[in-house]
């Protein structure tokens, strides 16, 4: 019951951070979505992605609202409007009508635990002394794809890197 | 044999090339090209093993799958593998004086070879999930390398391309969200063993359209193509190289492959749905590419074109029809690495790429020259060039298969192929020189050295078939048939 | 809020000078204890990102830059990642499972903070550019 409140909560405020015209207004809504999308985990039962959640929302708040402070955005109603906004909603509801049909066919939300979420939970205390079971995942099971997600984010750091550059091509001497 | 050195030996120089290149200002030249040398030395060593002894898997860390991630490499791995090693080699190696344009040079490098990285990963992993963060690691890569220009339309390009590639990556892991809920493993084999087992109902379908959206955003299929041709025009030279001729085959093309033959299970639906789409890219490229002035965007029209030819044979489906669709990889990811270099010598030489601007540069530029008519000739299709054996197996095949009017559109396309590379290589090359043109300055050695080695790799493609060597193509063709 | 180099006012610089301390020490604990309660590497070391964006929101980007440099910052990620790279390949870290996760741990979060704190930089960097090019 809760989940499903908290979801018409996210999807009303990012629909009104894509709609709005004044950029901080729009952050905020964003900021609001991420606030939601934390407390979803916590109806869910998953602290450890709450907390990682929670912080990455405030960096990425204090970045948007550093970047658009005092700039203006001046939103485009050209005539394509009307046919963007039309194929939009057509798209969302073929999506949701087949995503309803076939989701129907999951097994419900840990009912029969699952082949190697059974493994993990018998093993993690035992071959680690590590009792929290998330970290046993992603660093003692899994490390490779903690190794490749710490090269996604240093790409992205020089990836930022790279694009704020003062000059981009050397003048030809 | 480690396979876990394809991802790690990139990785380790991408961190060193960080922390030291701001001091040794020639370290991160000397690195990254040794690195892509030693992991294309790597790549032809593993291709021999993999023929001597079949499916090689490494468990990384020990764990056994399905707890831990493995990394398998049979024999279309080992074959793409070769592929994306060789072009990046190359591709490097004309880097080390085209990039003197640019400047900070080792921001260049450390992407580039996160880029390998990503890619490599992606073709070595065993693992869902790890396919998917691979894929991560080289999309982000490829987003800044079109942005590295900092121009105002390169930033444009590369925003487009970024927001097209997250909604991409985010379709791509709902499905494997989905298919993880459905069969509670994330290991490919397993999942294939655990689908066989269950009814197919809607939601494999669902699944199915996910992936296919996802996997043909970044393989560039008609109609997720919107992207290419900005971020090609935008982009460093052998970054369009890179991206044309290996980046959209392996996270598209080659993961397409991979989750629909191997771990899904096809349908006959979806081997149409496959052709049409191949189809539809084939002309819509191609009657694109007629039209366009500027030299890069016309090749980028063309990549859509020929990936279209591998997606319409990989629906066929028929083993004479996988083959041919290999080797037609192998074959375009070399020709056109070769026509995206020539294309950036030229714009080195003479500071423009419109066809308006250019003419009559035979003398000036002989091996740009020489090396742009082997690659024309043999993407047209024209015998005995290698492009002519992979175009002439889709179609045989094809027509095998009952398709003759697809056939026929092929062969149509194929045509028109040969009329826009024609008046490509007339216009800039033939004839005499464009009054516009103020100064042609000389190629240095280094890229003269990758746009020969390419036209020698491509002259010799066509080699493949022989007996000696096409038990590796063919091994690579026998994986995807299972 | 502008962006203001010398910093917000005299209230704030107190209050941070107290409380930076304090949010620096509890991101270094939410990583140390992952192995017990809900945290990790990545969530810490956003943390102590926090901390020392932090220092720059208070007392200005060129007090800050004096004493920590981008540079610096960049190499300190790079040292997180070639440990964390090193730590998932050696040995001692197959058999003994506890050690691996928590030097991990500690190397993700060197290099998750020092990155981000990279990333703020250059934006407050970036636009210091834009707007002295904008004067000029």
């Amino acid at each position: 019951m809760e989940l499903h409140l908290i979801l018409i909560f996210m999807i009303c405020a990012s629909i009104m951070a894509v709609e709005i015209k004044d950029l901080i207004s729009s952050v905020i809504a964003l900021s609001a979505v991420g606030l939601g999308l934390c407390l979803a985990f916590l109806v869910l039962k998953a602290p450890n992605l709450a907390i990682t959640q929670l912080v990455v929302e405030i960096l990425l708040v204090i970045v948007l609202i550093r970047a658009t402070i005092k700039k203006d955005l001046p939103l485009v109603r050209d005539g394509r409007w009307l046919f963007n906004t039309v194929s939009t909603l057509l798209f969302i509801g073929i999506f949701l009508t087949f995503g309803y049909f076939a989701l129907k066919e999951l097994p419900n939300f840990g009912q029969p635990t699952m082949l190697v979420s059974r493994e993990y939970l018998a093993n993690s205390l035992t071959q680690g002394g590590l009792a929290n079971i998330v970290t046993a995942i992603t660093l003692n099971f899994r490390r490779f794809d903690a190794l490749a997600e710490a090269s996604v984010l240093f790409t992205a750091v020089i990836a930022v890197l790279a694009i704020t550059r003062k000059t981009g091509k050397a003048h030809d001497k | 044999m480690n396979l876990a050195l394809f991802v790690i030996v990139p990785l380790a120089c991408v961190f060193l090339i960080v922390l030291l290149a701001r001091r040794f200002k020639a370290l991160s030249d000397i690195l990254a090209n040794t690195a892509a040398l030693f992991l294309l030395l790597l790549a032809c060593f593993s291709l021999k093993q993999v023929a001597a002894q079949g499916v090689l898997t490494y468990n990384i860390s020990g764990w056994a799958p399905p707890i831990g991630i493995a990394l398998v490499m049979d024999g279309l791995s080992a074959f793409m593998l070769l592929t994306v090693n060789l072009v990046a080699f190359l591709a490097m190696i004309y880097a080390i004086s085209y990039m003197r344009r640019y400047t900070e040079k080792w921001k260049f490098h450390a992407l580039f070879l996160m880029m390998l990285t990503g890619m490599n990963g992606v073709i070595l992993s065993g693992d869902l999930f790890n396919l998917y963060i691979f894929i991560e690691v080289a999309s982000i890569s490829g987003y800044a390398l079109v942005a590295f220009g900092t121009q105002a339309e390169d930033l444009e390009a590369a925003f487009k391309y970024a927001i097209m590639g997250a909604l991409a990556s985010i379709f791509v892991l709902l499905g494997i969200a989905l298919l993880y809920s459905h069969t509670s493993t994330l290991n490919m084999a397993d999942i294939a063993l655990s689908l066989a087992a269950k009814p197919r109902g809607i939601l494999i379908n669902f699944i199915s359209v996910l992936f296919l959206a996802g996997f043909g955003l970044k393989a560039a299929i008609v109609p997720f193509h919107a992207w290419l041709p900005d971020a090609h025009s935008s982009a460093p030279s052998p970054v369009s190289a890179v991206l044309s001729g290996v980046f959209i085959k392996t996270l598209g093309v080659y993961a397409l492959a991979r989750v629909f033959f191997n771990i899904i299970g096809i349908s006959a639906q979806l081997f149409y749905v496959l052709m049409i789409l191949g189809i539809l890219s084939m002309a819509i490229g191609a009657f694109l590419a007629v039209a366009q002035n500027d030299i890069k965007r016309m090749f980028a029209y063309s990549s859509i074109s020929q990936v279209g030819y591998i997606i319409f044979a990989l629906g066929i489906a028929s083993p004479l029809a996988i083959f041919g669709a290999l080797l037609h990889l192998f074959n375009h990811a070399v020709l056109k690495s070769l026509l995206f270099l020539n294309a950036g010598t030229i714009e080195y030489a003479t500071d423009t790429r419109s066809l308006k601007g250019l003419g009559g540069l035979n003398d000036k530029l002989p091996v740009a020259s020489v090396s742009s008519l082997v690659a024309s000739m043999s993407i047209s299709g024209i015998p005995p060039l290698g492009g002519f054996w992979s175009k002439l197996i889709i179609i045989i095949a094809a027509v095998q298969a009952g398709y003759f009017n697809f056939a026929l559109v092929a062969v149509l396309v194929s045509v028109v192929t040969l009329v826009y590379y024609l008046k490509f290589y007339n216009t800039v090359f033939l004839g005499s020189l464009n009054a516009a043109i103020a100064e042609v300055k000389a190629v240095p050695f280094t890229m003269k050295f990758s746009l020969v080695a390419l036209a020698i790799i491509s002259l010799i493609a066509g080699g493949v078939l022989l007996p000696g060597l096409r038990i590796y193509l063919q091994a690579a063709a026998n994986v995807l048939m299972r | 809020m502008t962006n203001n180099p010398s910093g917000m006012s005299l209230i704030v610089k107190t209050i941070t000078r107290l409380t930076v301390g304090l949010i620096l020490i509890y991101g270094f604990y939410i990583v140390l204890q992952s192995h017990i309660a809900p945290g990790g590497g990545f969530a810490g070391g956003v943390v102590m990102a926090l901390s020392l964006i932090h220092l720059v929101l208070a007392f200005g980007r060129d007090a800050v830059l004096k004493k920590i440099s981008q540079i610096n910052s960049v190499c300190l990620m790079s040292c997180g990642a070639i440990a964390f790279l090193v730590i998932a390949l050696s040995r001692l870290v197959t058999k003994n499972h506890f050690t691996g996760v928590l030097l991990s741990d500690i190397a993700i979060a060197t290099m998750v903070g020092a990155g981000l704190f990279v990333v703020f930089l250059t934006l407050v960097l970036f636009i210091k550019e834009s707007a002295k090019g904008n004067k000029q």
